[in-house]
């Protein structure tokens, strides 16, 4: 397949996946609204041996015990979520250079949402087991 | 009324009084590559009424109009101005609010470059997209 490649606002930061993005979701926690500033956020996940980041470096923040979020140093793009020794890393889907191409299948923490949908998606109200 | 708000790890919090004079969900591809979010909420407050209550946000020039501040610490993206206007007023991340619920959105803007696979709010209206170009 072509490889799926993305970024940050600025540029600083680039990373390019050669498989195809893994659990599409949304997700309405509050942390997530916060990180971004946003109602909610798609997730996408890469197994770690087929991502790579190909220009700059995310800057990390635990945001809880294990968790760790990416985020672009000089424009505060929000990138990555990634749980300590998880082998898949999760990348935001707005950061893709394509995210229309890639729908996602599902909300989670659907119980602090304040956005109406109207998309037809399951949604649960914590993570999706 | 007043409105506080902050990011998500706390080292920056605002508080922002009186009534927006715009609340809306923004689908430019600007504001969705800063948030990492396939839609970005805003409200618009007046300069005088807004206050930075703690920490430093970092700026950063989003384009040659335009300036973004979020936590160096942990990334929230947490206001934009207009250069020319920034004297008179500010957009506030929504969701960085306390109780963002208590800030209604009333439309959406830049809805041409709207993810296809969003369906937020849809029975708000759309503004009309001015001829200048996207910010």
């Amino acid at each position: 397949m072509t490889a799926l490649t993305g970024g940050c606002l600025c540029g600083s930061v680039r990373y390019r996946a050669t498989t195809e993005p893994m659990n599409p979701h949304m997700c309405h926690c509050t942390m997530c609204q916060r990180a971004s500033g946003a109602p909610m956020v798609g997730w996408i996940s890469f197994p770690l041996d087929r991502f790579a980041f190909t220009s700059g470096e995310p800057t990390y923040y635990r945001s809880s015990p294990g968790i760790r979020r990416g985020f672009c140093v000089n424009c505060g793009s929000a990138l990555v979520f990634h749980p300590d020794g998880r082998p898949r890393i999760g990348i935001t889907l707005a950061s893709l250079d394509h995210p229309e191409a890639v729908s996602p299948k599902f909300h989670i923490y659907d119980t602090t949402k304040w956005v109406t949908l109207s998309d037809g998606l399951p949604s649960y109200p914590a993570e999706k087991r | 009324m007043a409105f506080e708000g902050g990011c998500l790890c706390g080292a920056i919090r605002y508080r922002a009084t009186g009534e927006p004079s715009v609340v809306c969900h923004c689908h430019c591809t600007m504001c969705r590559r800063a948030g990492g979010a396939p839609v970005v909420s805003w409200a618009t407050f007046a300069m005088s009424d807004f206050t930075i209550l703690k920490g430093e946000p970092r700026r950063y020039a989003s384009s040659a109009r335009a300036t973004r501040q979020f936590c160096p610490r942990c990334g929230a993206q947490l206001t934009f101005q207009y250069n020319d206007r920034a004297k008179d007023e500010i957009d506030i991340t929504l969701a960085t609010f306390d109780a963002p619920a208590s800030l209604p959105v009333r439309e959406h803007v830049w809805a041409s470059t709207r993810l296809p696979w969003v369906h937020v709010d849809e029975g708000l209206p759309i503004r009309p997209e001015p001829a200048e170009p996207k910010p």
